[in-house]
């Protein structure tokens, strides 16, 4: 495909507005990550330039080193819109798992501890924490109206029941409750999906991983955030299950009918919108933030039977001590201020990466920046970051979400074949349990970029500051 | 005769289905989406059968809505929808389609999941006829 870009700086790339675009483009990328955007004949720059054609877009249409293909907005993408120019919400571009995240916790415990019981540990958190389809919470009874609660209230909700503590809730984005929730948005069918997966991981890329701390790159901070070397953390990835599948494809499927009253031009009718400030486009962000809320306490819970997996494999919560470091979102859209502008920042497959001083931070980290959490593969490491005054300035406050794939789940399969991925882990010194096969297979480390590369982007960027690097011990796969 | 291809695509999967009929074409759509869903064949009779009935403004939202139909059976009721029929009418606004499910029920065949499908999307969605042929293009989000 024809896409031409200028490099402004060793790692940042402009595609100037052309055709339909009403801004220019902007992605972050090594010249190892530029090859691999070559290699998909540029699919997913495409996907930018197509979401810069959306009216009120705040200039530039953004993507992360982790960008890759997509549907509608690339995965890595960022973008800003201005409700008072005409700005536009999209389900595209928060995705069809509202709220998919991940949340770090940290522990008392260093590695040696750990590992006597590693095995032991691993087979706990496999029973305790469900996942895979159909996977469901037989402890947890929700009904309809203590789910409209989770929706309105989200984590917090969560830990009034007694699974969790109230320090929880400093620790979490936005303090674990998105703002404007609106459970009567949601739909009936979208209850129905949601009432029996609160607590449960669900499959794909999504897992649970205990690891350690393996590098400290920045001692201050890093002690700000608690964190230490040789220190045992987990490491939670999942999102809104089928709750917040729903909610996407119910307001994909109705802005599709009203964008032509809108005046509003789709390039993909992936990237359907309406204008925030609508009917539609409000009915959509309350159904949004009532699926973030769900996600939120869907980690929240999750939380509380890795601690009770913990105390089951012989630690007592004295020593456990497991808190919760961060937890940050990766799928959402939300109204903050850039540039003095109160806009609606899009990110889907991208993280907020706020700086210090920014609003929105638990006090703790007011000085020094919001926790960055960028997993890699199950196979080698993930990072903690840290928000820079950088990324506010150039990215609306974002950096990248993780290592990003370079393979298709069918050749990633392909490349494994014969090979017994679950002993070579163990010969690592990596405990897997797994749902499915299939799903390892998909997920093999070589199938994703080696996240230090994509960190190296973010940080020469000036988008984030390496922290720590974490080193995977036990990965819980649905 | 029907065909089916699955595509590459690096986060998501997809797939190309073609049929002789328009019926054929979402029965084919429904077994690709298996395909994603499970390894190897599943058993190709139900143990219950139900009727269904979608309607459209066009044809590629009926896809969509039809594989989101058969994703969330799956995951929310737990019942596989093996073996489909397929029937295209006009309707009013659009398309109609009516459907005969043959159902398993998920614990039969849970040892050949795959993985979760979250949802259908409109990212190069095609639904069309060419030459007589009938053929259907579908990105998943998985």
């Amino acid at each position: 495909m024809n896409v031409s870009f200028v490099q402004e700086d060793r790692y940042t790339f402009r595609i100037p507005r052309k055709g339909k675009m009403r801004a220019d483009a902007v992605f972050f990328a090594s010249k190892r990550i530029l090859a691999h955007l070559e290699s998909e004949n540029y699919a997913s720059l495409v996907q930018l330039m197509n979401v810069a054609t959306l009216p009120g877009i705040v200039e530039p249409a953004l993507a992360m080193p982790d960008i890759h293909w997509g549907y509608g907005f690339p995965i890595g993408g960022v973008a800003a819109f201005d409700p008072e120019a005409g700005g536009v919400v999209s389900p595209g571009g928060v995705g069809f798992d509202i709220n998919c995240g991940v949340r770090l916790l940290a522990s008392g415990l260093e590695r040696r501890d750990l590992e006597p019981r590693k095995a032991w540990l691993a087979d706990r958190l496999y029973e305790r924490v469900p996942a895979g389809v159909g996977s469901k919470r037989r402890d947890v009874k929700l009904n309809r109206r203590s789910l409209a609660r989770v929706l309105e209230e989200g984590a917090g909700w969560v830990v009034r029941q007694g699974w969790g503590e109230a320090d929880d809730l400093d620790h979490i984005e936005s303090g674990g409750r998105l703002a404007g929730a609106d459970p009567g948005r949601v739909s009936e069918r979208a209850y129905e999906r949601g009432l029996p997966q609160l607590g449960t991981l669900g499959s794909g890329n999504h897992f649970l991983e205990v690891q350690y701390v393996e590098q400290v790159y920045d001692p201050e901070v890093a002690a700000a955030f608690g964190l230490r070397e040789d220190q045992v953390t987990v490491l939670i990835h999942t999102g809104s299950r089928g709750l917040g599948h729903q909610v996407c494809q119910d307001h994909v499927q109705k802005f599709l009918q009203v964008a032509p009253k809108y005046g509003i031009e789709l390039v993909d009718r992936q990237l359907a919108a309406a204008p925030i400030e609508s009917p539609e486009g409000r009915a959509y962000l309350g159904a949004m933030a009532a699926a973030a809320n769900y996600a939120f306490a869907n980690r929240q819970l999750i939380t509380h039977y890795v601690r009770e997996a913990f105390e089951a494999a012989g630690f007592a919560p004295r020593d456990h001590a497991l808190r919760v470091v961060y937890d940050l979102a990766h799928n959402n859209a939300k109204f903050e201020t850039h540039g003095g502008r109160r806009v609606l920042v899009h990110r889907k497959g991208a993280t907020r990466a706020f700086g210090p001083g920014a609003s929105d931070l638990p006090p703790a980290y007011a000085a020094v920046g919001q926790p960055v959490l960028v997993p890699g593969d199950m196979g080698r490491y993930s990072y903690v970051l840290v928000g820079t005054a950088g990324a506010m300035e150039k990215s609306f406050g974002s950096s990248c979400h993780g290592a990003g794939r370079v393979l298709s789940r069918a050749r990633s399969k392909k490349q494994v074949k014969g090979r017994d991925l679950v002993r070579e882990l163990a010969e690592a010194g990596i405990e897997l349990r797994a749902v499915s096969r299939r799903t390892v297979a998909e997920e093999a480390p070589e199938a994703y970029k080696d996240v230090a590369e994509v960190v190296q982007v973010v940080e020469g960027a000036g988008l984030g500051r390496r922290v720590a690097r974490l080193r995977p011990v036990i990965v819980v796969k649905g | 005769m029907t065909r089916l291809r699955m595509l590459e695509h690096t986060a998501d999967v997809g797939f190309e289905v073609e049929a002789d009929s328009l019926g054929g074409v979402f029965e084919a759509a429904a077994a690709a989406l298996l395909r994603v869903l499970f390894e190897g064949e599943l058993p190709r009779r139900g143990r219950r059968r139900e009727r269904l009935a979608l309607a459209a403004p066009d044809l590629e939202t009926l896809m969509v809505r039809w594989l989101d139909e058969l994703i969330y059976r799956v995951q929310t009721r737990g019942e596989v929808p093996v073996r489909t029929r397929v029937r295209l009418t006009a309707a009013p606004q659009g398309r109609r389609l009516e459907a005969e499910l043959e159902l398993l029920p998920f614990e039969e065949v849970r040892d050949r999941f795959a993985g979760e499908v979250k949802a259908a999307t409109y990212h190069g969605l095609v639904v069309e006829e060419a030459e007589g042929r009938f053929r259907a293009r579908v990105i998943l989000d998985v």
